[in-house]
């Protein structure tokens, strides 16, 4: 039988929490900032950087932490231009995700004013307030998907393709290699940010090109889990036609083919360089995968035998082929003589075939330098792409930067808003075409991090921001994951996980044909 | 009274079934491969040559550390060792074979290398618990090669998950004051090894 508590005991452990409560302040410091908080003119450095930056509507909160280790407590006021607060306190700030919206929402084309004070060695400081600029265009995606693997070069552990809702902070995994028999699985990419269809790779020993090309027909979720099973094509990875396996994909926005390049791709590792590897193709082509036959489209104007074609895009409304090519060279004297220029040619999607002129669009020549992972915008304004001094896998590239080729125009530029000493890279448009995201080494200079950022009407990027987590801090600092080939995806991407794996387990792969075009 | 002895029984048997399970497995590699790390750790270089001569090595990694002993007693060159270090991509089969080779790489001066298979063998890691040998590697390459804050990050972790106070206070002091590296007696060494020489690739 449970005894009633005497009011003699309730006031025995009153008196004990407050003598608790005393010593804490006491011993620890104001646990809130008072009258007494020393003024700083300096903006607060907190992780991740979230000073000034411009966000979508829908983004999840933007959580953040002081730089410093030794602050012990922060103290965090956030007020909406157009009304509405938030208030939050502790080790770092942390934002309820509904409260945010709601902030956000009542803000819309306006800012939000932070003001930060910091308690550092028992003393608070009151830091200069620093805004955050809440556009009035959405992000235009449900979330992204990505690859998270540590960046090694020939052994791998766990990885696997993820999916990341970008209003909160939930991730789940789409296929994860520890499911698949330890395979390397990579490369997943939608067509234009679409998750009925989508393509990736599973490579080693169940290796197999993995396509889910649906019709979209509105159906439940539950409905569509079962049906997605039966949309899965497992293609073999190689054919020996083609030379080698199936690499860089990206869908014509009909859905019936896909662009692929197929490289035979080697790396060296430098003894005494401020750059730790060169990964470079001894060849590669560039080719049409036709969904509906299975069949390659090969042809010998994106197949030259002394040059390397590589990273094809379609543009949005499916009549161009985006792709790179350089003059081959000799490895590993010339290795960082293989410039490649962005190119582009007519696609016709009634027939499947190329056109017979490309035109050169940024020109290794002109430039002296190497231009790769053309991204044209889904509003057929701009092409993205990095420009590195030579090659073309730009993550290992300190200099590789972000430059955006404007179509009507035929200027290019460096988005200089965006990029920093460190290789910003492997880049991807919202179904908008108002945001962008890529990654960027600059947290530490090995560990690639997703940002994003939005672009106006004139083409100027925002100060990009990180992507969100609920921990930052803590979550970056001990991540030894980077993430990889990251893209917006319109609304979850449904899995039949068993199906998925079953499928790369069996041996059965859809065989492809070899077509010739010119 | 009864239900919760049972319920403590229970738990205890379960601790014992799973939760010794769950101490931290072995270093991946062979047997041979963990004696021959153990004498390369204590730079017991006549007996690794002395082993090898008795029983010739099958495991790469091994051989590898046989040149390294070899090299060290003074039966061979350096240009012999670096020949001998030549396909290091085949020799990184497992995570042990892996960290035998950074060490190989490191008593070698060639910081980039062991950087590298140091990294190999964490990637290969289920996660960081067993990853210590491999994180302070990567943190003394990383503070040798003047990438700071990938040492911080990296003493971050092994402060998080392992106690090495000493060490961890050690590297970052380095870490946050670089110009302390010059009066560090190896990784000065080591450093002016790898700002000096001569670039060339390992495939």
């Amino acid at each position: 039988m449970k005894t009633p508590k005497t009011n003699s005991s309730c006031r025995s452990r009153c008196s004990f929490l407050l003598l608790c409560l005393t010593a804490l302040l006491v011993g620890c410091g104001q646990i809130v900032p008072g009258e007494d908080a020393e003024q700083s003119d300096e903006l607060p450095q907190i992780y991740p950087d979230y000073v000034g930056v411009t966000v979508p509507l829908d983004i999840a909160p933007l959580n953040f932490s002081m730089l410093s280790d030794s602050v012990s407590a922060i103290d965090v006021e956030v007020t909406g231009g157009k009304g509405g607060s938030m208030h939050v306190n502790g080790e770092s700030a942390e934002f309820d995700v509904d409260e945010w919206h709601r902030l956000l929402a009542a803000n819309r084309g306006d800012s939000l004013s932070v003001s930060v004070c910091a308690r550092q060695d028992g003393r608070w400081t009151r830091y200069r307030d620093f805004c955050i600029y809440v556009s009035n265009d959405s992000i235009g995606a449900w979330g992204i998907t990505y690859r998270r693997i540590a960046p090694g070069y020939e052994m791998f552990g766990p990885m696997g393709l993820y999916q990341r809702c970008l209003s909160t902070f939930d991730e789940k995994p789409l296929v994860e290699n520890s499911w698949s028999m330890g395979t390397c699985v990579n490369c997943h990419t939608a067509n234009a940010t679409n998750p009925d269809q989508y393509v990736f790779h599973a490579r080693a020993d169940h290796g197999g090109t993995v396509i889910r090309n649906s019709k979209g027909e509105a159906m439940g979720e539950e409905q569509e889990a079962q049906t997605v099973g039966d949309e899965l094509e497992v293609l073999q990875s190689k054919n020996d036609s083609l030379g080698g396996a199936m690499v860089y994909p990206y869908w014509h926005p009909d859905g019936r083919f896909i662009t692929f390049s197929t490289n035979k791709t080697s790396q060296m590792f430098h003894l005494s360089n401020k750059k730790r590897i060169e990964v470079y193709d001894s060849s590669s082509d560039v080719f049409v995968y036709d969904t509906e036959n299975h069949a390659i489209v090969q042809d010998t104007l994106i197949m030259k035998r002394l040059w390397a074609e590589n990273t094809p895009a379609f543009s949005a409304d499916g009549q161009w082929l985006y792709f790179t090519t350089a003059r081959r060279q000799v490895y590993p004297t010339d290795y960082d003589k293989e410039r490649y220029s962005l190119c582009r040619v007519a696609f016709d999607a009634s027939t499947g075939s190329i056109g017979q002129t490309v035109d050169t669009l940024v020109n290794t020549r002109l430039t002296s330098k190497s231009a790769t992972w053309p991204r044209p915008s889904y509003d057929n304004r701009y092409v993205m792409y990095t420009q590195v001094n030579y090659g073309y896998f730009s993550i290992w590239h300190p200099e590789a930067d972000l430059w955006l080729l404007d179509l009507q125009t035929g200027e290019t530029r460096p988005l200089d808003e965006v990029n920093t000493e460190r290789a910003e890279s492997l880049h991807s448009w919202s179904a908008n075409s108002h945001w962008f995201l890529f990654t960027s080494r600059r947290d530490d200079g090995l560990f690639t991090r997703v940002y994003f950022a939005s672009i106006d009407e004139h083409g100027r990027a925002t100060k990009p921001f990180m992507l969100p987590q609920r921990d930052p801090k803590g979550y970056y600092r001990l991540l030894l994951d980077s993430y990889n080939t990251p893209d917006f995806c319109l609304r979850p991407v449904t899995t039949d996980t068993r199906s998925v794996v079953s499928r790369l387990q069996s041996s059965e792969r859809m065989a492809t044909t070899v077509t010739r075009g010119n | 009274m009864i239900r919760y002895c049972l319920l403590f029984i229970v738990y205890c048997l379960l601790f014992i079934v799973f939760g010794c399970s769950s101490t931290p497995r072995h270093f991946d590699g062979t047997d041979e491969e963990r004696e021959y790390d153990a004498l390369q750790l204590r730079g017991k270089w006549e007996q690794i040559v002395e082993k090898n001569r008795q029983q010739p090595t099958q495991s790469l990694a091994c051989r590898k550390v046989v040149c390294l002993a070899q090299y060290r007693l003074g039966h061979t060159d350096q240009h012999v060792v670096k020949e001998c270090l030549s396909d290091s991509r085949e020799v990184l089969t497992s995570e042990l074979a892996a960290m035998m080779m950074s060490d190989v790489y490191m008593q070698l001066g060639m910081v980039t290398m062991a950087q590298r298979a140091a990294f190999e063998a964490m990637v290969k890691k289920t996660g960081v618990k067993d990853s210590e040998r491999a994180l302070r590697r990567l943190t003394e390459t990383a503070l040798i090669t003047g990438q700071y804050e990938l040492a911080l990050k990296y003493i971050g972790i092994v402060e998080e998950n392992f106690s090495s106070k000493e060490w961890v206070d050690e590297m970052r002091t380095l870490a946050l004051h670089p110009e302390q590296i010059r009066q560090h007696e190896i990784f000065n060494k080591l450093r002016e090894n790898y700002e000096n020489t001569e670039d060339q690739f390992f495939l």
